[in-house]
């Protein structure tokens, strides 16, 4: 699963995107073509280096080194077509080449500059040779042409040019003619090279890359998670892009702790408006994070990889393919249940499944998925307003309203205990009073 | 070289044709070849894409621009393959055009190359501070096309010189009435009122400027939905900013609705004036005032008396005429190439 692909679901993948300062948009295209890492060693040896990353950063000299890298990774272009050309066979134009010495060059600036700040950072490869190439009269200066050096004939052919007041077409075709040789000979030398070139191209991505994600971590307070085969659990999970949102009205994020089990699915009750779905969109988004190598926003965590995602976020009305909302809620949990035969190697986060139904039909949907799921050991996490009542899952509920403030804590709920919280909320809503009084008296009847 | 003076003054010029072959390029080239050539650094683009080979309505032969060594100058990456000049290298844009990104080079030993250019104002603008400021040139000279399809202003310069000619109408009357008219619209002056965020005015609608300096939007107040721009609207306004294009609907409307309030009507620059000359002048006269944000101060008129199709104004005739609707001297390029 490529980040591209992930990018526009509703767990809010791309405020992460946004929010990484990628100097080069070479290194934005190329992360959004990752494939989401799906083998714990690789997560393992990923974060390995970010957190030595992180480490090697904190001194105070890196971060001046940083910021002269990133200033130098701004002149970084996407040439990865000119290269496939020039190794191809084609002889580059004066552009092209203006752009391979720009990277040979901003390779030669950055190359000590990442050996300095960290052993995490990618080598760069010695393209001193390309820059000598290029750069004939050592002036150091990422501007290009044929300069004189290359060839004494085209030099003189060069006085002669000069030397005339009027455009001259003979001569001017004749230093072309010389230019075009000296440009296929440097063709020759550069493809020797080519190798090196791209290679530099994708480190210095790479290190443009790790320098944004390492960023992102100190400014949302990121962590690396421990590694488990069976077990999730948050300590302190925070949805970052709310949280930034609060933060601006001078409000603060309420961060929550929550365990998943493969062995106990979780059920999720409370009150509407209690935060069951931001939630459960933080777990999306923590698990994607977690396992495009972001790390995760919570105080601590434990988390297992999976090779699959399951978010039924709520509203799938697809007009587009006529489908009811509950239609492309059942399509999706049936693919849930067909995908969870193969592998159990799935975390499934189901945000009210089958609300949009009756409630008798509802419950017992949910209570036989939850049942199913358990079976095949998928980690669940389902929210839902019905009393549903399967053997073996905690039930969880957010702790709800307490003197006039909604606390979102998550905390374990008693047997039978079925929320009432409906009728308060919408009182604190300020919803017709004898609309809800009438409610509450039928309530009471029963 | 009549003009040089004025032009020396400038950090920046455009060189603006009123129509198609009226012979900007060569102007263009009469003052690049004019200007002093040692120690002075001449950087040349163009605002917007401009320079076939040949013309691509009338099908007449378009010169390409000659630039001398040391000249800098930009155009996209599909003329600056095509360049017939030795030259080296110094930038490339990272915004594209629909010929590629912009190449800044500096000229080596002296040739041709088509100019085309920047494909927005700020672009434009960006390009004159980088090349005046980073690439040490002393006088930026931009090409302007005033085919006005949205494209860099040339407004944004400094200076600013005209090239009219017999190519806009076989008729001196017509010629020197249709000149004299851009000329005014050029020479309307610069707004005094006081804006909030001078540099970053909104890209489009019809705005009510108050007198603390803030802009309201008028709801509906666009080009052509400017059917309703109520009186209510201006209950604090000193003046109605137009962002977009002033059309002769627009016009209009403020004419009759709007000029009771006494106040200014401000537009970007010039270009930005797509109004019949009656309906300007019934503005005008009513009592209206149009300022513009954006001045380049007019430096000289050039004018072409040969038209494409072959036929010749008698030159001195019309340059006379020219010289006295507008109130500036008026050279024909071509005589005084002859007889300098």
């Amino acid at each position: 699963m490529k980040l591209r692909s992930i990018l526009d679901l509703p767990c809010g993948m791309r405020a992460v995107f946004s929010n990484l300062q990628l100097c080069s948009s070479l290194s934005s295209h190329l992360l959004l073509e990752r494939e989401m890492y799906v083998s714990s060693g690789k997560i393992a040896s990923h974060y390995n280096l970010i957190s030595n990353l992180l480490k090697d950063l904190s001194h105070n000299r890196a971060s001046l080194l940083t910021e002269k890298v990133r200033g130098l990774l701004f002149g970084l272009r996407d040439i990865r077509n000119t290269l496939s050309a020039v190794s191809a066979g084609r002889v580059p134009d004066d552009i092209e080449l203006f752009e391979i010495k720009s990277l040979a060059m901003i390779t030669q600036s950055i190359r000590p500059l990442l050996k300095e700040i960290s052993k995490s950072l990618p080598e760069l490869p010695d393209l001193e040779n390309v820059v000598k190439l290029l750069d004939p009269d050592d002036i150091r200066i990422p501007s290009f042409y044929i300069y004189d050096s290359y060839s004494s004939e085209l030099a003189s052919i060069r006085k002669r040019i000069k030397s005339l007041n009027e455009f001259n077409e003979d001569l001017y075709a004749e230093s072309s003619i010389i230019e075009d040789k000296i440009r296929e000979q440097l063709a020759k030398e550069i493809r020797i090279h080519i190798e090196n070139l791209s290679l530099s191209l994708h480190h210095l991505a790479d290190t443009d890359i790790l320098l944004a994600k390492a960023a992102l971590f100190v400014r949302w307070n990121l962590t690396i998670p421990e590694l488990s085969d069976d077990r999730i659990y948050y300590e302190g999970m925070f949805n970052p892009e709310v949280s930034e949102i609060l933060e601006r009205q001078g409000l603060s994020y309420q961060p929550v702790s929550v365990t998943i089990d493969s062995k106990n699915p979780a059920v999720l009750m409370g009150a509407n408006m209690g935060g069951k779905s931001v939630t459960l969109r933080t777990l999306a988004l923590s698990q994607f994070m977690f396992q495009f190598g972001f790390g995760v926003p919570a105080k601590r965590a434990t988390i297992v990889t999976v090779h699959e995602i399951f978010h039924l976020s709520g509203d799938y009305q697809d007009v587009n393919k006529g489908l009811s909302s509950f239609a492309a809620e059942m399509r999706m949990a049936d693919k849930l249940l067909k995908h969870s035969i193969q592998s159990s190697s799935i975390l499934a986060l189901l945000d009210e499944p089958a609300r949009t139904t009756n409630p008798y039909e509802g419950k017992a949907l949910v209570e036989s998925l939850i049942t199913i799921l358990k079976e095949r050991q998928i980690l669940t996490i389902v929210a839902t307003h019905y009393n549903v009542d399967a053997p073996g899952c905690v039930k969880m509920r957010v702790r709800g309203f307490e003197d006039g403030r909604m606390n979102y804590e998550l905390i374990i709920a008693k047997d039978g205990e079925v929320p009432r919280e409906a009728i308060n909320i919408a009182k604190s809503l300020g919803i017709d009073d004898i609309w809800l009084e009438k409610a509450s008296e039928l309530l009471n009847r029963k | 070289m009549p003009f040089v003076q004025e032009i020396l003054s400038c950090r920046s010029i455009s060189v603006v044709g009123l129509g198609k072959n009226t012979g900007k390029t060569e102007c263009l080239n009469y003052i690049l070849n004019r200007l002093p050539a040692d120690g002075f650094t001449v950087a040349v683009s163009s605002a917007g894409i401009d320079g076939e080979v040949t013309d691509q309505v009338t099908g007449t032969s378009k010169p390409e621009i000659f630039l001398r060594e040391g000249t800098l100058f930009a155009t996209s990456e599909k003329h600056y393959r095509e360049r017939r000049v030795v030259s080296e290298l110094l930038d490339i844009s990272y915004r594209k055009t629909s010929l590629g990104r912009v190449v800044t080079a500096r000229v080596i030993a002296g040739g041709k190359s088509q100019l085309s250019g920047h494909p927005t104002t700020e672009a434009l603008k960006f390009w004159i501070e980088r090349a005046t400021g980073l690439f040490k040139a002393d006088l930026a000279i931009i090409d302007g096309a005033l085919s006005r399809v949205s494209i860099a202003s040339p407004a944004i310069t400094e200076g600013l010189v005209l090239a009219t000619g017999a190519a806009i109408s076989a008729s001196m009357d017509t010629l020197v009435f249709k000149t004299s008219y851009m000329v005014s619209l050029i020479n309307l002056e610069k707004t005094t009122i006081p804006m909030i965020n001078e540099d970053n005015l909104p890209s489009s609608g019809t705005w009510v400027l108050c007198s603390n300096g803030e802009l309201k939007q008028v709801s509906g107040g666009g080009a052509f939905s400017s059917g309703s721009i109520h009186p209510d609207e201006f209950a604090d306004g000193i003046a109605l900013f137009v962002s977009g294009a002033l059309t002769d609907r627009l016009l209009s409307q403020v004419r009759i609705s709007c000029l009771k309030f006494g106040i200014e009507l401000i537009v970007r620059d010039f270009t930005k004036i797509f109004v019949s000359h009656p309906n300007f002048i019934s503005f005008i006269k009513s009592g209206g005032i149009i300022r513009v944000i954006n001045r380049s101060k007019l430096i000289a008129l050039c004018a072409n008396p040969v038209s494409p199709e072959g036929y010749v104004l008698d030159s001195h005739k019309l340059c006379e005429k020219l010289s006295i609707a507008v109130n500036l001297p008026v050279y024909d390029i071509r005589r005084i190439r002859y007889e300098a």
